[in-house]
């Protein structure tokens, strides 16, 4: 297919056509003035919660005078780089118009599963004594092929996603659980804590790790073509189809990617604990985290919409709220309570601003 | 047009087309070519119209027949094995994405590339300059390309389809009732954009209702009656009352 030369066009649409100048259109043809073009501004749009982000950091300084510590800092980051790792997949999974519960699964199971191949049996791992590198492979590949599977059975079968993926959560949980009957395997080797727990000076590997993998995909999402394809399947997967894309692969590849992402969460939560817990994950409700930080940071349940700068400021926010939250040494019983209502706050407050800065 | 040396074939044609849904004939044996300029197609309800254009544009497959482009017989069972061949359809569901900008729905699926630090990346910035130049010369009045398709108007959205059409060089524009969701203003203001493509040499084929609308439009008029063609006119051999007639089955 040959583009068409536009000066060739140009000289030949700009011949008068007679019924040009009387014609309603006519009085059309002056193009609207472009506003503000600057990229920066187009990431601030992106990124409407940073206002909130930066109420809350001031909150935050008022109430507690270890909130404005760089250590403080630092551990909010360590905290929120396996929730960001989780919820950056569970963001893609929206964005192509889906929702992926079992991700909340793999958070846990993954790295059970690899700790428990390499672990010896007497801290209640497999005996199997399987290299710890091994491991790591095995651990990703699982997260690939929990999403394979729910790729399959949702866009292959035409099984409801919420159905499929939350048996696969209940599921793996139950194996995470029955692996190790519940036990907590503390005896890690050391590469499987090194990104979650250890630290280059002051900043958290872990951070470090994120950011980069939050990068690469908000990269991809943004210039490579399998990238822009996401958000074409979920706004409108027709038009998608009739443009030539592959939409049960884009849709299958992203539940494959939202997987490995959950499980790398994964890994990261289990070397900042030190040890895999029979609850990590499932137990904790750490879907739900996921789900509510990618909505605040504006991914739309609908699809078709979302980006990586968003994502990472809406998993901050409940991040600083939960540090506030604990600096405060808010009654454990009603800080479930407190975080839900801010989680509430928090998105009808995105929902305002984004709202807004999307018709200007 | 005409070459010397050559004898002169039709952009499109149809040689003996039949569609069958159940036992109902939807098109019978319907044989009609396509040149450059703008051809309407009119006709009631169920007369096939849609049938036609559906198969052209690789949503249907028939049951019997052939379709040639440029005198070449083509198959096509999907809509992007037509628009490959360069037979483009807009269709106001299937067109656009609408949380994309315009310039990404322009090249959804075909994009431009850089290099970045030697990694092929879509060149956002390429893309959307030719969009921008793309639907200057359709002379609408259009926000910038960057911005989101979500807030352009119906017939916005109808220029971003066909400039899409246009700029991947399209051999044959197809559009069923283009401007059946659009108000008076945006109508002329289409209905302009599609006279300048077929004057610009394009083979534009629109199904329409409004029979005034197509008078005043086409080149060449094409009615259709229970899945057949029953009568060809230039719109100036013709009259609504003929044209009436024709559709109804009185004629």
């Amino acid at each position: 297919m040959t583009r068409v030369s536009s000066e060739k066009e140009a000289a030949v649409l700009a011949q008068p056509t007679g019924q040009e100048p009387d014609s309603p259109a006519a009085a059309e043809t002056e193009p609207q003035p472009i506003s503000g073009d600057s990229r920066a501004l187009s990431l601030l749009r992106d990124a409407s919660l940073l206002p909130v982000l930066v109420v809350l950091i001031v909150f935050g300084a008022l109430v507690s005078p270890v909130f404005l510590q760089a250590d403080n800092f630092w551990g909010i980051g360590q905290y929120a780089s396996s929730i960001a790792l989780i919820t950056a997949g569970e963001a893609l999974v929206l964005m192509i118009g889906s929702m992926d519960l079992s991700l909340g699964g793999t958070y846990g199971f993954a790295p059970m599963l690899a700790t428990w191949l390499v672990a010896p049996a007497s801290a209640f791992g497999s005996g199997l004594k399987l290299n710890a590198y091994a491991g790591l492979i095995v651990l990703l590949l699982l997260g690939a092929a929990v999403g394979f599977v729910n790729g399959l059975l949702i866009v292959k079968a035409h099984l409801s996603a919420f159905i499929v993926t939350l048996g696969m959560l209940i599921g793996l949980a139950g194996v995470q659980d029955g692996l190790v009957d519940g036990q907590t395997i503390s005896a890690l080797p050391t590469c499987f804590s090194y990104i979650g727990g250890n630290f280059w000076g002051p900043v958290p590997v872990s951070l470090v790790a994120t950011a980069v993998v939050f990068v690469v995909v908000g990269l991809f999402l943004r210039y490579r073509r399998a990238g822009r394809a996401i958000y074409a399947v979920g706004g409108n997967a027709e038009a998608a189809r009739a443009a030539g894309i592959n939409v049960d692969r884009v849709k299958i590849g992203v539940y494959m990617a939202a997987g490995v992402l959950a499980a790398m969460g994964g890994f990261v939560e289990m070397g900042r604990d030190g040890a895999i817990t029979a609850s990590q994950g499932y137990n904790e409700g750490v879907i739900f985290i996921a789900f509510a930080s990618a909505v605040i940071g504006g991914v739309s349940l609908l699809g078709g919409k979302g980006n990586m700068v968003g994502v990472a400021v809406g998993v901050l926010v409940l991040a600083v709220v939960q540090n506030i939250l604990d600096l405060k040494n808010v009654n454990v019983f009603w800080e479930e309570a407190v975080y839900g209502l801010v989680i509430l706050i928090a998105l009808v407050i995105a929902r305002v601003i984004g709202d807004r800065e999307t018709q200007t | 047009m005409l070459d010397n040396n050559t004898v002169a074939v039709p952009r499109l044609a149809a040689k003996h087309l039949s569609k069958w849904y159940g036992h109902v004939g939807a098109l019978r044996e319907v044989s009609v070519e396509f040149w450059p300029g703008l051809t309407g197609i009119v006709g009631d309800n169920g007369a096939g119209k849609s049938t036609l254009l559906k198969i052209f544009s690789g949503f249907e497959v028939p049951d019997e027949g052939e379709v040639l482009l440029d005198g070449h017989p083509v198959a096509f069972h999907t809509a992007r094995a037509a628009r490959e061949v360069g037979i483009e359809s807009l269709y106001q569901t299937l067109a656009l994405v609408n949380t994309l900008s315009v310039a990404d729905n322009v090249f959804l699926g075909r994009e431009l590339y850089r290099r970045i630090l030697g990694v092929r990346a879509v060149d956002r910035r390429a893309m959307r300059k030719d969009a921008d130049d793309a639907l200057k010369l359709l002379r609408i009045s259009m926000p910038p390309s960057r911005v989101g398709v979500k807030q352009l108007s119906g017939g916005q959205r109808q220029a971003v389809a066909l400039a899409r059409a246009m700029y991947f060089g399209a051999r044959v524009v197809l559009l069923d009732e283009p401007t059946a969701s659009l108000g008076p203003r945006e109508t002329a203001a289409f209905l302009r954009i599609i006279r300048d493509t077929a004057d610009h040499g394009e083979t534009v084929v629109v199904v329409g209702h409004n029979l005034p609308q197509m008078l005043e439009l086409a080149d060449h008029l094409l009615v259709m009656r229970a899945g057949r063609i029953v009568a060809a006119f230039r719109p100036k051999d013709t009259s609504l009352r003929e044209l009436t007639d024709f559709m109804v089955g009185s004629a």
